[in-house]
């Protein structure tokens, strides 16, 4: 009888240890890992730079080219914009002020109107944002464009409303492409 | 006069006006990879994993600096249920600073490091990879190129002993698939397609790697697989409808296999005028890691 409890107690260990050693998720054959390339070959082209000719202070301009956005990959892809502010300005996404300026992009077929770009949907800013239905959209998006689709990308740059930077400003605009 | 004096500043700022438009851009073949079943508290470095680097070509006719960095997938960029990476830390790379002339790749290790936290057991994360150009200076607004490689990882639902060590691996992923999409168009029902035939374009797998390797083919639903649905299409409603001339074979080191594919629906009204998506999956084989390659498939039917 002793023995039996002993047993019962030993089993009732086991068991414990058992359950203590699956508490902790410890597995003695972690699961095989798998790496998939679901999506290869992704590859953007773009035209540029854009030149805006001469802006006073607080004027908005619309360049009169636009940059030819190419998706030379083998899938559809969706475009992300962001700027990256020269040294003197920041960029915002509203009407300007001093030492702020706001530069707006929107794929359209032809040349919008200084009028067509809202600041919510168009105005760029640091943070690479990808483009939706309205996102950075005229009568064109940046949104699932099929392979050698081709987008025309507008730019309407609103100036500072005053200024004390006297040196050349460049502001870079990044086209990034991302699958799907 | 103070608004004279405004105005010509802002002139000097912006009047650069740039030489003709040129074209530049950037290309890579990592646009998405899933891994799955990593461990808590390991460093995967997905080119001992799986000889996965990251690989980005200069597609300029221009030399440009290039940079590396993970990013949190904006909400409409998260896939396959997928939450934000929590660290931005988790992910480095072995260089990611590079600067390249026309033509020229930059190649980077990625590396996952996961902290030994179990809260993270059974997760699946997301990060992007952005590869992008710096710009150049010059005035005016210039443009800079960039691509988001999507990287999707889960994280086993338990915890592996305390002498695991993560895998150093041949298998490779680098290996590819070509092309990456097929389509057909017009298919009738109750007839075999010779996909080559029909769409002149045929299958290749191609091993770049240094040493012979077995590949399996396999056809798929996007339900049985990592694959996310296209816009314009539904599932395969069976995969056993595309069929490979072979399933598994090797191919030597630096070669390259074609492989016949053949479409076969079954002749029934249900699948008039709808358009499929069938994934082609080829994967290595007989290694501690599969290392696979997604293509497509797309089925219009008459």
């Amino acid at each position: 009888m002793e023995k039996l409890k002993l047993s019962i107690y030993a089993g009732t260990l086991f068991f414990l240890a058992l359950v203590f050693f699956t508490s902790v998720g410890q597995a003695a054959n972690p699961a095989t890992i798998n790496v998939t390339v679901t999506i290869q070959n992704l590859s953007v082209t773009a035209t540029g730079p854009i030149a805006f000719g001469t802006v006073t202070a607080s004027s908005a301009t619309v360049a009169s080219d636009s940059s030819h956005v190419v998706n030379d990959g083998n899938v559809t892809e969706t475009y992300s914009l962001n700027l990256t502010n020269p040294g003197g300005w920041t960029a915002v996404q509203a009407a300007p002020a001093a030492e702020q300026y706001c530069l707006s992009a929107m794929f359209n077929a032809t040349l919008p109107d200084t009028a067509d770009y809202a600041y919510t949907d168009h105005a760029l800013s640091t943070t690479p944002t990808p483009c939706s239905g309205s996102k950075f959209a005229g009568d064109q998006t940046g949104l699932s464009v099929a392979t050698s689709g081709i987008r025309y990308l507008w730019f309407k740059f609103e100036a500072p409303s005053s200024t004390v930077v006297t040196t050349e400003q460049t502001i870079v605009v990044t086209v990034t492409a991302a699958a799907g | 006069m103070r608004s004279f004096i405004i105005s010509v500043i802002v002139v000097v700022a912006l009047t650069m006006t740039p030489d003709k438009a040129i074209g530049g851009g950037l290309s890579t073949q990592l646009g998405e990879a899933v891994i799955e079943n990593l461990q808590i508290g390991q460093s995967y470095n997905l080119k001992q994993l799986a000889n996965l680097s990251l690989v980005v070509t200069n597609t300029s006719d221009f030399p440009v600096d290039l940079l590396m960095e993970p990013l949190l997938p904006a909400e409409s960029e998260l896939k396959m249920e997928a939450s934000d990476i929590p660290d931005k830390s988790w992910i480095s790379f072995s260089e990611d600073q590079f600067k390249l002339g026309p033509g020229e790749k930059a190649s980077s290790d990625i590396i996952i490091t996961i902290p030994r936290d179990e809260s993270h057991l059974g997760k699946k994360y997301q990060v992007m990879i952005w590869s992008h150009t710096l710009g150049t200076g010059g005035g005016g607004m210039n443009l800079a190129y960039g691509l988001k490689s999507r990287i999707i990882f889960t994280i086993d639902t338990t915890m592996a002993g305390e002498d695991y060590k993560p895998p150093v691996s041949n298998a490779s992923a680098g290996f590819t698939v070509s092309p990456k999409e097929i389509f057909l168009q017009g298919v009738e029902t109750g007839k075999i397609y010779d996909v080559a035939e029909y769409t002149g374009q045929i299958l290749e797998i191609t091993n770049p790697g240094d040493c012979d390797r077995t590949f399996i083919l396999e056809s798929r639903t996007v339900e049985n697989s990592l694959a996310m649905i296209t816009e314009g299409f539904e599932d395969a409603p069976n995969a056993s409808y595309l069929k490979f001339s072979e399933n598994e074979f090797t191919i030597p080191s630096g070669e390259k296999k074609s492989v016949s594919v053949y479409l076969d629906f079954p002749s029934e009204e249900k699948f008039s005028g709808r358009n499929y998506v069938f994934v082609i999956y080829a994967h290595t084989a007989d290694e501690g890691v599969t290392g696979g390659v997604y293509s497509r498939l797309y089925a219009s039917i008459k």
